[in-house]
């Protein structure tokens, strides 16, 4: 697949701390990344880096094999940003705010193009309403619009779901998966929230202090973390289960009364569940709890790597 | 090219149409103090020759040139951080420059706009005619103070965007500090003499005292004096030019740019 977005040894400094450290990473064509990490991991900064809004100090950004820096016009029109942070002006009618956009990129038919954006997010009706007169789900698909007016071939949406309520969360997330299917274009993507992550993402890029910690498919990090949980319902003796756990130094907590949760390897999984039975406690319900992409930030967060 | 700078002429007129402030400060605001200096002046003629009190009046109808085009310039970039929408300007394909364009072509226009109304209000209200100064000279004048207006305009949108809007105030504020320095409504020698050496620094100085001249005297001044202020003037638009391009590289280095639109 060709690559559309190429970062070599990104740095960034701030008063002497690196808020990047020699990062780099592409993204391909098609492909959706999702960029975490925690708060002040760089993912902003990246961000604002791979817009031209903030210079680097060392290292080199590339969109469609041409050098972002020596080539920002051609590079920024064939891309695009959207942000749950950055808004359009607010006096200004959505329409009008469109229009300049559209002037700025120089959009072809430019009166139908916003219309029929307008149309798909659903926001047909607010194009006579002043900005500042939206909701956050409305202002979020009015941003949406204006980040696919120029068809851009890369889209870079820095937490775009931020401050929505979970149903326009969801639908927002449900437009922009139909945006990736429909166009074919990339995604370079920000977010705190995993699931949406593991929902829409072909890979993850995870950031801590400036540095990538880990750069896999949700799946494949998942699978970085060896321990799962499992959750048993049985009927038995508590004093003898609790003393094969003490026994074994296995983790483990009693949620409710015969229920337990024990933290063990995949690969052990079977063998707990055998030595309990031989205790004669009959297990009446298995679950495994599998690791999630959240399992992993906390990891990372906490230790630093998976 | 052209496309984008009507892109950038079209938001200002959208900003300018949808916001009271704009119309009150230039507008309301130009008008007023038109009024104001010119019943001054009207008060200080009195037993005078009536054209000191007409070079006030004067005085204050150019100065608005000034502070229009400032105005008008340094707003732009405010109104667009103020909404949180600056950044997206920037992340579209425009350059500094086609930015600039639009903004002098904009400020100028405005500028034009009131200066056409006070002068109609000047007559009607004060019998000052603004067309009995030469329109070769009243053309030079206006286009003078226009350049000197946007290469101060630049260095204070440079100012705001590396230091952030906690500065803001500068945007409209800081002109009226160097108003006592440009001679706009008396001669430069009534000045202390350690400050007439500051004054002369500031290209508007020698503008305001070339309309004196010409209105209280008549004076034919030499063409070479005409020259040398435009390339005085055009020598400090390109060095703020210079200082704009270096606070703006300055502020993308420094992550403020970004920052600004978060408020």
């Amino acid at each position: 697949m060709t690559e559309v977005l190429i970062v070599k040894n990104l740095t960034k400094i701030f008063n002497r701390v690196k808020a990047i450290n020699n990062i780099s990473f592409s993204v391909r064509k098609g492909e959706v990344v999702g960029l975490l990490g925690p708060n002040g991991a760089g993912k902003t900064t990246t961000i604002n880096i791979l817009t031209g809004t903030t210079l680097p100090n060392f290292g080199e950004v590339s969109y469609f094999n041409l050098n972002f820096f020596e080539n920002k016009r051609a590079c920024l029109s064939r891309i695009n940003y959207s942000s749950a942070y950055s808004k359009l002006l607010h006096r200004v009618s959505v329409g009008e705010n469109l229009e300049v956009f559209a002037h700025l990129y120089q959009v072809e038919n430019y009166k139908e193009k916003i219309y029929s954006l307008a149309k798909y997010f659903g926001i047909e009706d607010l194009l006579n309403i002043r900005f500042l007169h939206l909701s956050s789900g409305q202002k979020t698909r009015v941003n949406l619009v204006k980040a696919l007016i120029n068809d851009p071939e890369l889209l870079l949406l820095d937490e775009p779901t931020a401050s929505l309520d979970p149903d326009m969360s969801d639908k927002t997330l449900t437009l922009i998966e139909n945006i990736k299917k429909t166009r074919n274009i990339s995604l370079l993507y920000t977010s705190h929230d995993m699931r949406e992550v593991t929902r829409i993402c072909d890979r993850v890029i995870f950031m801590d202090h400036g540095q990538i910690v880990a750069n896999d498919t949700p799946l494949g990090l998942t699978k970085r973390l060896k321990s799962a949980i499992l959750r048993l319902t049985y009927d038995g003796d508590d004093e003898q289960l609790k003393k094969l756990i003490l026994e074994k130094g296995w983790g483990s907590n009693f949620p409710k009364k015969h229920v337990v949760k024990i933290t063990g390897t995949e690969k052990d999984l079977p063998s707990i569940i055998f030595k309990i039975s031989n205790l004669g406690i009959w297990i009446t319900d298995i679950e495994v709890i599998k690791p999630t992409l959240d399992d992993v930030f906390l990891q990372i967060v906490r230790e630093g790597e998976v | 090219m052209r496309r984008r700078i009507y892109g950038l002429i079209l938001q200002e007129i959208y900003i300018t149409k949808r916001s009271l402030e704009v119309i009150i400060d230039t507008v309301w605001f130009s008008v007023l103090s038109v009024i104001a200096f010119g019943y001054v002046a009207k008060f200080i003629s009195k037993g005078q020759p009536g054209m000191i009190g007409d070079t006030i009046l004067a005085g204050m109808i150019f100065w608005e040139v000034i502070r229009i085009n400032q105005y008008s310039l340094s707003l732009n970039p405010l109104w667009n951080i103020w909404s949180g929408n600056f950044c997206n300007m920037f992340i579209a394909p425009i350059s500094k420059t086609e930015y600039l364009i639009a903004q002098f072509i904009v400020a100028f226009f405005k500028s034009i706009f009131i200066f056409i109304i006070n002068s109609i209000v000047a007559y009607y209200i004060f019998g000052f005619n603004i067309l009995t100064i030469k329109l070769p000279v009243l053309v030079y004048i206006f286009i003078n103070l226009s350049i000197f207006a946007w290469a101060i305009g630049l260095i204070f949108i440079g100012i705001v965007l590396t230091v952030g809007t906690r500065i803001q105030a500068i945007a409209w504020g800081a002109l009226f500090l160097m108003q006592p320095l440009m001679a706009v409504f008396y001669p430069v020698t009534i000045l202390p003499a350690s400050i007439q050496f500051v004054a002369y620094l500031l290209p508007p100085t020698y503008i305001f005292e070339l309309l004196r001249s010409q209105m209280l005297a008549g004076e034919n001044i030499p063409g070479q004096f005409y020259f040398v202020i435009l390339i005085f003037n055009l020598v400090i638009l390109i060095g703020s030019l210079f200082i704009y391009e270096f606070l703006f590289r300055s502020s993308q280095m420094k992550g403020q740019f970004a920052k600004n639109d978060e408020g």
